[in-house]
Protein backbone atom coordinates (compact mmCIF):
# COMPACT_ATOMS: atom_id res chain seq x y z
CA UNK A 1 0.00 0.00 0.00
CA UNK A 2 2.81 2.40 0.88
CA UNK A 3 4.51 1.50 -2.37
CA UNK A 4 1.35 2.19 -4.34
CA UNK A 5 1.04 5.52 -2.56
CA UNK A 6 4.63 6.49 -3.27
CA UNK A 7 4.57 5.45 -6.91
CA UNK A 8 1.32 7.29 -7.50
CA UNK A 9 2.62 10.41 -5.76
CA UNK A 10 5.75 10.41 -7.92
CA UNK A 11 3.78 9.92 -11.11
CA UNK A 12 1.30 12.67 -10.25
CA UNK A 13 4.15 15.03 -9.32
CA UNK A 14 5.84 14.26 -12.63
CA UNK A 15 2.71 15.37 -14.45
CA UNK A 16 2.79 18.83 -12.94
CA UNK A 17 6.40 19.61 -13.76
CA UNK A 18 6.05 22.56 -16.07
CA UNK A 19 8.71 24.13 -18.18
CA UNK A 20 8.86 27.92 -18.18
CA UNK A 21 7.82 29.83 -21.27
CA UNK A 22 10.65 31.19 -23.34
CA UNK A 23 11.12 34.92 -23.77
CA UNK A 24 11.13 36.41 -27.20
CA UNK A 25 8.59 33.92 -28.47
CA UNK A 26 5.24 35.10 -29.77
CA UNK A 27 2.64 32.34 -29.57
CA UNK A 28 0.05 33.06 -32.24
CA UNK A 29 -3.39 31.49 -31.80
CA UNK A 30 -4.83 30.20 -35.08
CA UNK A 31 -7.52 27.95 -36.48
CA UNK A 32 -7.53 26.24 -39.87
CA UNK A 33 -8.86 28.98 -42.11
CA UNK A 34 -7.92 28.96 -45.77
CA UNK A 35 -6.34 31.11 -47.12
CA UNK A 36 -5.21 32.75 -43.87
CA UNK A 37 -3.74 29.87 -41.85
CA UNK A 38 -3.73 26.26 -43.01
CA UNK A 39 -1.46 23.23 -43.08
CA UNK A 40 0.36 22.37 -46.29
CA UNK A 41 0.93 18.81 -47.56
CA UNK A 42 3.92 18.42 -45.21
CA UNK A 43 1.94 19.51 -42.15
CA UNK A 44 3.57 22.96 -41.93
CA UNK A 45 1.54 26.10 -41.32
CA UNK A 46 1.13 28.28 -44.38
CA UNK A 47 -1.27 30.95 -45.65
CA UNK A 48 -1.40 34.73 -45.73
CA UNK A 49 -1.57 35.35 -41.97
CA UNK A 50 1.08 32.70 -41.37
CA UNK A 51 3.60 34.39 -43.68
CA UNK A 52 2.53 37.82 -42.44
CA UNK A 53 3.15 36.79 -38.81
CA UNK A 54 6.54 35.30 -39.67
CA UNK A 55 7.53 38.51 -41.50
CA UNK A 56 6.51 40.65 -38.51
CA UNK A 57 8.35 38.27 -36.17
CA UNK A 58 11.47 38.71 -38.24
CA UNK A 59 11.19 42.52 -37.98
CA UNK A 60 10.71 42.37 -34.21
CA UNK A 61 13.38 39.73 -33.71
CA UNK A 62 10.82 37.37 -32.20
CA UNK A 63 10.29 33.69 -32.86
CA UNK A 64 6.72 32.96 -34.00
CA UNK A 65 5.00 29.80 -32.79
CA UNK A 66 1.59 28.82 -34.14
CA UNK A 67 -0.83 27.29 -31.68
CA UNK A 68 -4.07 25.81 -32.89
CA UNK A 69 -7.01 26.91 -30.75
CA UNK A 70 -10.79 26.55 -30.64
CA UNK A 71 -12.16 29.83 -31.99
CA UNK A 72 -14.92 30.32 -29.42
CA UNK A 73 -12.24 30.20 -26.68
CA UNK A 74 -9.92 32.76 -28.27
CA UNK A 75 -10.32 35.44 -25.57
CA UNK A 76 -9.92 32.93 -22.73
CA UNK A 77 -6.72 31.70 -24.39
CA UNK A 78 -5.39 35.24 -24.62
CA UNK A 79 -6.33 36.11 -21.03
CA UNK A 80 -4.83 32.88 -19.76
CA UNK A 81 -1.59 33.67 -21.58
CA UNK A 82 -1.67 30.33 -23.39
CA UNK A 83 -1.40 32.41 -26.56
CA UNK A 84 0.05 35.92 -27.02
CA UNK A 85 -1.93 37.04 -30.06
CA UNK A 86 -5.06 36.16 -32.02
CA UNK A 87 -3.94 36.45 -35.63
CA UNK A 88 -6.27 34.43 -37.78
CA UNK A 89 -8.32 36.65 -40.05
CA UNK A 90 -10.19 38.08 -37.07
CA UNK A 91 -12.85 40.62 -37.91
CA UNK A 92 -12.12 43.56 -35.62
CA UNK A 93 -15.12 45.84 -35.98
CA UNK A 94 -17.83 43.46 -34.84
CA UNK A 95 -19.69 42.40 -31.75
CA UNK A 96 -18.47 39.01 -30.59
CA UNK A 97 -21.55 36.85 -30.20
CA UNK A 98 -19.86 34.73 -27.52
CA UNK A 99 -19.29 37.70 -25.22
CA UNK A 100 -22.02 40.02 -26.50
CA UNK A 101 -19.51 42.89 -26.53
CA UNK A 102 -17.61 44.65 -29.29
CA UNK A 103 -14.35 42.75 -29.70
CA UNK A 104 -12.22 45.83 -29.07
CA UNK A 105 -13.36 45.72 -25.44
CA UNK A 106 -11.66 42.36 -24.95
CA UNK A 107 -8.47 42.85 -26.95
CA UNK A 108 -6.27 45.68 -28.17
CA UNK A 109 -6.18 45.64 -31.96
CA UNK A 110 -3.30 46.34 -34.29
CA UNK A 111 -3.87 48.40 -37.43
CA UNK A 112 -6.37 46.62 -39.62
CA UNK A 113 -4.79 44.96 -42.65
CA UNK A 114 -7.51 43.38 -44.76
CA UNK A 115 -11.06 44.05 -45.94
CA UNK A 116 -13.72 41.43 -45.54
CA UNK A 117 -17.49 41.08 -45.69
CA UNK A 118 -19.88 38.39 -44.58
CA UNK A 119 -21.47 36.43 -47.39
CA UNK A 120 -24.11 33.76 -47.82
CA UNK A 121 -23.20 30.24 -48.94
CA UNK A 122 -25.93 28.04 -50.43
CA UNK A 123 -26.26 24.82 -52.37
CA UNK A 124 -26.00 25.49 -56.08
CA UNK A 125 -29.18 23.51 -56.84
CA UNK A 126 -31.18 25.86 -54.60
CA UNK A 127 -29.97 29.12 -56.12
CA UNK A 128 -33.48 29.87 -57.39
CA UNK A 129 -34.82 30.13 -53.85
CA UNK A 130 -32.51 32.96 -52.95
CA UNK A 131 -32.98 35.96 -55.20
CA UNK A 132 -32.88 38.73 -52.61
CA UNK A 133 -31.80 39.20 -49.03
CA UNK A 134 -35.47 39.09 -48.00
CA UNK A 135 -35.52 35.38 -48.94
CA UNK A 136 -33.22 34.68 -45.99
CA UNK A 137 -35.76 35.71 -43.35
CA UNK A 138 -37.37 32.87 -41.44
CA UNK A 139 -34.86 30.30 -42.70
CA UNK A 140 -32.44 28.05 -40.85
CA UNK A 141 -28.90 29.42 -40.95
CA UNK A 142 -25.52 28.18 -39.72
CA UNK A 143 -22.44 30.14 -38.73
CA UNK A 144 -19.43 29.66 -36.53
CA UNK A 145 -20.32 30.25 -32.90
CA UNK A 146 -18.92 33.58 -31.76
CA UNK A 147 -17.96 34.70 -35.26
CA UNK A 148 -18.93 37.83 -37.17
CA UNK A 149 -21.10 35.54 -39.33
CA UNK A 150 -23.02 34.49 -36.22
CA UNK A 151 -24.04 38.11 -35.61
CA UNK A 152 -25.02 38.74 -39.26
CA UNK A 153 -26.90 35.42 -39.61
CA UNK A 154 -29.04 36.19 -36.59
CA UNK A 155 -29.87 39.60 -38.07
CA UNK A 156 -30.95 38.30 -41.49
CA UNK A 157 -33.05 35.32 -40.36
CA UNK A 158 -35.13 37.52 -38.07
CA UNK A 159 -37.31 36.35 -35.21
CA UNK A 160 -38.89 33.46 -37.16
CA UNK A 161 -35.63 31.91 -38.31
CA UNK A 162 -33.54 29.39 -36.47
CA UNK A 163 -29.82 29.53 -35.98
CA UNK A 164 -27.29 26.71 -35.72
CA UNK A 165 -23.94 27.67 -34.17
CA UNK A 166 -21.09 25.34 -35.09
CA UNK A 167 -17.52 25.06 -33.86
CA UNK A 168 -15.65 26.02 -37.03
CA UNK A 169 -16.53 27.99 -40.17
CA UNK A 170 -15.84 24.91 -42.27
CA UNK A 171 -18.55 22.97 -40.39
CA UNK A 172 -21.16 25.34 -41.84
CA UNK A 173 -20.29 24.00 -45.30
CA UNK A 174 -21.26 20.46 -44.23
CA UNK A 175 -24.47 21.82 -42.72
CA UNK A 176 -25.37 23.44 -46.05
CA UNK A 177 -24.22 20.52 -48.21
CA UNK A 178 -26.25 18.01 -46.17
CA UNK A 179 -29.34 20.23 -46.30
CA UNK A 180 -29.46 20.50 -42.49
CA UNK A 181 -29.58 24.29 -42.88
CA UNK A 182 -30.71 26.52 -45.74
CA UNK A 183 -27.63 28.69 -45.85
CA UNK A 184 -24.46 29.65 -44.00
CA UNK A 185 -22.94 33.04 -43.25
CA UNK A 186 -19.14 33.03 -43.40
CA UNK A 187 -16.23 35.34 -44.21
CA UNK A 188 -16.12 36.09 -47.93
CA UNK A 189 -12.35 35.55 -47.86
CA UNK A 190 -12.96 31.92 -46.85
CA UNK A 191 -16.12 31.36 -48.88
CA UNK A 192 -14.56 32.34 -52.20
CA UNK A 193 -11.63 30.02 -51.53
CA UNK A 194 -13.60 26.92 -50.48
CA UNK A 195 -17.11 27.02 -51.97
CA UNK A 196 -17.07 25.24 -55.32
CA UNK A 197 -13.91 23.21 -54.66
CA UNK A 198 -13.31 19.61 -53.59
CA UNK A 199 -16.20 18.00 -51.76
CA UNK A 200 -17.77 21.44 -51.53
CA UNK A 201 -18.06 21.68 -55.32
CA UNK A 202 -21.85 21.80 -55.12
CA UNK A 203 -21.82 24.95 -52.96
CA UNK A 204 -21.66 28.56 -54.08
CA UNK A 205 -21.55 32.09 -52.76
CA UNK A 206 -24.99 33.66 -53.25
CA UNK A 207 -25.01 37.00 -55.04
CA UNK A 208 -27.02 38.73 -52.35
CA UNK A 209 -26.53 42.16 -50.92
CA UNK A 210 -26.68 41.65 -47.16
CA UNK A 211 -26.23 45.31 -46.46
CA UNK A 212 -23.43 44.03 -44.24
CA UNK A 213 -20.94 46.75 -43.53
CA UNK A 214 -17.32 46.66 -44.49
CA UNK A 215 -15.35 44.55 -42.06
CA UNK A 216 -11.65 44.66 -41.39
CA UNK A 217 -9.22 42.05 -40.09
CA UNK A 218 -6.77 43.00 -37.37
CA UNK A 219 -4.46 41.29 -34.90
CA UNK A 220 -5.84 40.89 -31.38
CA UNK A 221 -3.39 41.45 -28.51
CA UNK A 222 -3.86 41.52 -24.73
CA UNK A 223 -5.32 44.78 -23.39
CA UNK A 224 -2.50 47.22 -22.62
CA UNK A 225 0.12 45.18 -24.50
CA UNK A 226 3.18 47.19 -25.51
CA UNK A 227 3.45 44.94 -28.56
CA UNK A 228 0.65 46.84 -30.31
CA UNK A 229 2.89 49.75 -31.25
CA UNK A 230 5.82 47.54 -32.26
CA UNK A 231 3.58 45.37 -34.44
CA UNK A 232 1.92 48.44 -35.99
CA UNK A 233 5.34 49.83 -36.94
CA UNK A 234 6.30 46.50 -38.45
CA UNK A 235 3.04 46.37 -40.43
CA UNK A 236 3.71 49.83 -41.90
CA UNK A 237 7.24 48.82 -42.88
CA UNK A 238 6.10 45.59 -44.51
CA UNK A 239 3.40 47.52 -46.36
CA UNK A 240 5.70 50.24 -47.65
CA UNK A 241 8.45 47.89 -48.81
CA UNK A 242 5.93 45.72 -50.72
CA UNK A 243 6.40 42.56 -48.66
CA UNK A 244 2.76 42.46 -47.65
CA UNK A 245 1.61 42.79 -51.24
CA UNK A 246 3.93 40.01 -52.38
CA UNK A 247 2.50 37.67 -49.74
CA UNK A 248 -1.06 38.68 -50.68
CA UNK A 249 -0.45 37.92 -54.35
CA UNK A 250 0.52 34.34 -53.49
CA UNK A 251 -2.97 33.78 -52.11
CA UNK A 252 -4.92 35.98 -54.54
CA UNK A 253 -5.71 38.53 -51.83
CA UNK A 254 -3.95 41.62 -53.22
CA UNK A 255 -7.29 43.42 -53.73
CA UNK A 256 -8.18 42.95 -50.07
CA UNK A 257 -5.02 44.22 -48.40
CA UNK A 258 -5.75 47.71 -47.09
CA UNK A 259 -4.06 49.13 -44.01
CA UNK A 260 -6.39 51.03 -41.67
CA UNK A 261 -4.85 53.11 -38.89
CA UNK A 262 -7.99 54.56 -37.30
CA UNK A 263 -9.04 53.04 -33.96
CA UNK A 264 -11.38 50.03 -34.31
CA UNK A 265 -13.77 51.52 -31.75
CA UNK A 266 -14.56 54.33 -34.22
CA UNK A 267 -15.52 51.87 -36.98
CA UNK A 268 -18.72 50.39 -35.54
CA UNK B 1 -5.06 13.71 -51.06
CA UNK B 2 -5.22 9.97 -51.68
CA UNK B 3 -6.09 7.18 -49.29
CA UNK B 4 -2.47 6.57 -48.37
CA UNK B 5 -1.67 10.20 -47.52
CA UNK B 6 -4.88 10.58 -45.56
CA UNK B 7 -4.06 7.40 -43.63
CA UNK B 8 -0.60 8.75 -42.83
CA UNK B 9 -1.99 12.10 -41.63
CA UNK B 10 -4.64 10.40 -39.51
CA UNK B 11 -2.05 8.01 -38.13
CA UNK B 12 0.02 10.97 -36.89
CA UNK B 13 -3.05 12.18 -35.00
CA UNK B 14 -3.82 8.68 -33.79
CA UNK B 15 -0.39 8.48 -32.18
CA UNK B 16 -1.46 11.36 -29.95
CA UNK B 17 -4.70 9.49 -29.25
CA UNK B 18 -2.79 6.35 -28.29
CA UNK B 19 -0.30 8.24 -26.12
CA UNK B 20 -3.16 9.88 -24.24
CA UNK B 21 -4.81 6.47 -23.86
CA UNK B 22 -1.73 4.67 -22.50
CA UNK B 23 -0.64 7.52 -20.19
CA UNK B 24 -4.15 7.72 -18.75
CA UNK B 25 -4.15 3.98 -18.04
CA UNK B 26 -0.62 4.03 -16.60
CA UNK B 27 -1.52 6.73 -14.05
CA UNK B 28 -5.23 6.12 -13.45
CA UNK B 29 -4.99 2.38 -12.72
CA UNK B 30 -2.81 2.83 -9.57
CA UNK B 31 -4.42 6.15 -8.60
CA UNK B 32 -7.84 4.50 -8.77
CA UNK B 33 -6.68 1.81 -6.34
CA UNK B 34 -5.53 4.51 -3.94
CA UNK B 35 -8.87 6.29 -4.20
CA UNK B 36 -10.75 3.03 -3.59
CA UNK B 37 -8.74 2.50 -0.38
CA UNK B 38 -9.73 6.03 0.65
CA UNK B 39 -13.41 5.35 -0.01
CA UNK B 40 -13.23 2.19 2.16
CA UNK B 41 -11.19 3.81 4.93
CA UNK B 42 -12.30 3.31 8.54
CA UNK B 43 -11.29 6.95 9.15
CA UNK B 44 -14.61 8.68 8.46
CA UNK B 45 -13.36 12.19 7.43
CA UNK B 46 -11.09 10.66 4.79
CA UNK B 47 -13.85 8.35 3.59
CA UNK B 48 -16.31 11.21 3.19
CA UNK B 49 -13.74 13.53 1.58
CA UNK B 50 -12.93 10.84 -1.01
CA UNK B 51 -16.58 10.07 -1.64
CA UNK B 52 -17.34 13.78 -2.21
CA UNK B 53 -14.38 14.02 -4.59
CA UNK B 54 -15.60 10.99 -6.56
CA UNK B 55 -19.08 12.51 -6.65
CA UNK B 56 -17.72 15.79 -8.08
CA UNK B 57 -15.63 14.06 -10.75
CA UNK B 58 -18.33 11.58 -11.76
CA UNK B 59 -20.96 14.29 -11.53
CA UNK B 60 -19.48 16.73 -14.04
CA UNK B 61 -18.73 16.28 -17.74
CA UNK B 62 -15.21 15.21 -18.63
CA UNK B 63 -15.17 17.89 -21.32
CA UNK B 64 -15.74 20.56 -18.67
CA UNK B 65 -13.01 19.07 -16.48
CA UNK B 66 -10.55 19.28 -19.38
CA UNK B 67 -11.40 22.95 -19.95
CA UNK B 68 -11.12 23.76 -16.23
CA UNK B 69 -7.79 21.99 -15.77
CA UNK B 70 -6.24 23.72 -18.76
CA UNK B 71 -7.56 27.27 -18.31
CA UNK B 72 -8.07 27.76 -14.55
CA UNK B 73 -4.40 27.58 -13.42
CA UNK B 74 -3.48 30.10 -16.11
CA UNK B 75 -6.47 32.42 -15.65
CA UNK B 76 -6.53 32.65 -11.87
CA UNK B 77 -3.04 31.73 -10.75
CA UNK B 78 -0.90 32.88 -13.66
CA UNK B 79 0.80 29.48 -13.99
CA UNK B 80 -0.24 27.84 -17.24
CA UNK B 81 0.21 24.07 -17.49
CA UNK B 82 3.18 23.51 -19.76
CA UNK B 83 1.30 21.86 -22.62
CA UNK B 84 -2.27 21.20 -23.66
CA UNK B 85 -1.51 17.53 -23.92
CA UNK B 86 -0.38 17.34 -20.28
CA UNK B 87 -3.53 19.18 -19.19
CA UNK B 88 -5.61 16.61 -21.07
CA UNK B 89 -3.67 13.74 -19.47
CA UNK B 90 -4.26 15.18 -15.97
CA UNK B 91 -7.99 15.55 -16.61
CA UNK B 92 -8.32 12.03 -18.03
CA UNK B 93 -6.27 10.47 -15.20
CA UNK B 94 -8.37 12.09 -12.45
CA UNK B 95 -11.64 11.27 -14.20
CA UNK B 96 -10.83 7.66 -14.99
CA UNK B 97 -9.19 7.01 -11.59
CA UNK B 98 -12.52 7.88 -9.95
CA UNK B 99 -14.46 5.46 -12.15
CA UNK B 100 -11.81 2.75 -11.66
CA UNK B 101 -11.90 3.28 -7.88
CA UNK B 102 -15.56 2.30 -7.70
CA UNK B 103 -14.92 -0.81 -9.78
CA UNK B 104 -12.02 -1.74 -7.49
CA UNK B 105 -14.17 -1.12 -4.41
CA UNK B 106 -16.91 -3.39 -5.75
CA UNK B 107 -14.33 -6.08 -6.49
CA UNK B 108 -12.57 -5.85 -3.13
CA UNK B 109 -15.78 -5.83 -1.12
CA UNK B 110 -17.03 -8.90 -3.01
CA UNK B 111 -14.22 -11.02 -1.53
CA UNK B 112 -15.55 -12.80 1.53
CA UNK B 113 -14.39 -11.50 4.88
CA UNK B 114 -13.33 -14.99 5.97
CA UNK B 115 -10.31 -14.73 3.65
CA UNK B 116 -9.08 -11.63 5.51
CA UNK B 117 -9.66 -13.45 8.82
CA UNK B 118 -7.84 -16.56 7.62
CA UNK B 119 -4.89 -14.43 6.56
CA UNK B 120 -4.79 -12.73 9.94
CA UNK B 121 -4.96 -16.08 11.71
CA UNK B 122 -1.85 -17.10 9.72
CA UNK B 123 -0.07 -13.99 10.95
CA UNK B 124 0.03 -12.18 7.60
CA UNK B 125 0.12 -8.38 7.56
CA UNK B 126 -2.69 -6.37 5.98
CA UNK B 127 -0.67 -5.61 2.84
CA UNK B 128 0.47 -9.24 2.53
CA UNK B 129 -3.16 -10.33 2.64
CA UNK B 130 -4.12 -7.76 0.03
CA UNK B 131 -1.34 -8.35 -2.49
CA UNK B 132 -0.92 -12.14 -2.07
CA UNK B 133 -4.47 -13.30 -1.44
CA UNK B 134 -7.04 -10.74 -2.50
CA UNK B 135 -5.65 -8.82 -5.49
CA UNK B 136 -5.61 -11.53 -8.18
CA UNK B 137 -9.14 -12.62 -7.30
CA UNK B 138 -10.24 -8.99 -7.54
CA UNK B 139 -8.59 -8.62 -10.94
CA UNK B 140 -10.51 -11.60 -12.24
CA UNK B 141 -13.83 -10.30 -10.93
CA UNK B 142 -13.38 -6.76 -12.26
CA UNK B 143 -11.98 -7.71 -15.68
CA UNK B 144 -15.34 -7.37 -17.44
CA UNK B 145 -16.37 -3.96 -16.03
CA UNK B 146 -12.80 -2.68 -16.49
CA UNK B 147 -12.86 -3.68 -20.16
CA UNK B 148 -15.93 -1.47 -20.53
CA UNK B 149 -14.13 1.54 -19.07
CA UNK B 150 -10.94 0.94 -21.04
CA UNK B 151 -12.87 0.71 -24.30
CA UNK B 152 -14.77 3.89 -23.44
CA UNK B 153 -11.44 5.60 -22.78
CA UNK B 154 -10.23 4.91 -26.32
CA UNK B 155 -13.14 6.90 -27.68
CA UNK B 156 -13.24 9.57 -24.94
CA UNK B 157 -9.77 10.71 -26.03
CA UNK B 158 -11.57 12.60 -28.80
CA UNK B 159 -12.75 15.07 -26.14
CA UNK B 160 -9.19 16.39 -25.78
CA UNK B 161 -9.65 18.43 -28.95
CA UNK B 162 -11.78 20.89 -26.95
CA UNK B 163 -8.48 22.43 -25.79
CA UNK B 164 -6.98 21.96 -29.25
CA UNK B 165 -5.04 18.76 -28.62
CA UNK B 166 -4.56 17.55 -32.17
CA UNK B 167 -5.82 13.97 -31.90
CA UNK B 168 -7.17 11.95 -34.80
CA UNK B 169 -10.59 13.60 -35.10
CA UNK B 170 -9.04 17.07 -34.99
CA UNK B 171 -6.71 16.02 -37.81
CA UNK B 172 -9.71 14.82 -39.82
CA UNK B 173 -11.50 18.11 -39.19
CA UNK B 174 -8.44 19.97 -40.38
CA UNK B 175 -8.37 17.92 -43.57
CA UNK B 176 -12.03 18.85 -43.99
CA UNK B 177 -11.06 22.53 -43.90
CA UNK B 178 -9.27 21.84 -47.17
CA UNK B 179 -12.47 20.48 -48.74
CA UNK B 180 -12.26 16.71 -48.12
CA UNK B 181 -15.01 15.18 -45.98
CA UNK B 182 -14.55 11.38 -46.01
CA UNK B 183 -11.42 11.23 -43.78
CA UNK B 184 -13.65 12.21 -40.82
CA UNK B 185 -15.73 9.05 -41.30
CA UNK B 186 -12.63 6.99 -42.03
CA UNK B 187 -11.31 7.69 -38.48
CA UNK B 188 -13.85 5.09 -37.31
CA UNK B 189 -11.58 2.38 -38.74
CA UNK B 190 -8.77 3.37 -36.36
CA UNK B 191 -11.07 3.23 -33.34
CA UNK B 192 -12.66 -0.05 -34.40
CA UNK B 193 -9.29 -1.74 -34.86
CA UNK B 194 -8.04 -0.53 -31.48
CA UNK B 195 -11.16 -1.63 -29.64
CA UNK B 196 -11.03 -4.97 -31.50
CA UNK B 197 -7.49 -5.58 -30.25
CA UNK B 198 -8.45 -4.56 -26.70
CA UNK B 199 -11.47 -6.89 -26.76
CA UNK B 200 -9.27 -9.81 -27.77
CA UNK B 201 -6.74 -8.92 -25.05
CA UNK B 202 -9.39 -8.78 -22.33
CA UNK B 203 -10.85 -12.10 -23.54
CA UNK B 204 -7.37 -13.62 -23.28
CA UNK B 205 -6.89 -12.15 -19.79
CA UNK B 206 -10.19 -13.54 -18.55
CA UNK B 207 -9.28 -16.98 -19.88
CA UNK B 208 -5.90 -16.84 -18.15
CA UNK B 209 -7.56 -15.95 -14.85
CA UNK B 210 -10.33 -18.54 -15.14
CA UNK B 211 -8.47 -21.09 -12.96
CA UNK B 212 -9.59 -19.01 -9.97
CA UNK B 213 -13.09 -20.34 -10.44
CA UNK B 214 -13.65 -22.55 -7.43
Amino acid sequence: MKKVLLITAIMVAALFVACGKKDNVLVVGVTQFEPMNFLDANGNWTGFDTEFALAVGERLGMEIQFQEITWSQKFIELQAGTIDAIWNGMTANTVDSATGRPRHEDVDFSYSYMLNTQCVVIRTDRVGEFTSAADLAGRTAAAEEGSAGDTVANEVIGADGSFIGVVAQIDTFIEVKSGAVDFAVVDSILAHQIAGTGDFGDLMVAELSLGARQEVYAIGLPIGSDLVEQINNAIMELYSDGTLRRIAEKYGLEESVVIGTQPISSMH
Amino acid sequence: MGLWNVTLSLWSGFQTTLLLFFLTLAFALPLGLLISFGSMSKFAPLRYAVKIFVWIIRGTPLMLQIIIIFYVPALFFGTPISTRFIAAVIAFVINYACYFSEIYRGGIESISNSQFEAGQALGMTKSQIFFRVILLQVIKRIAAPMSNEVITLVKDTALARVIAVVEIIRVAENIMSGGLIWPLFYTAVFFLLSVGILTLMFGFLEKKLSYFRA
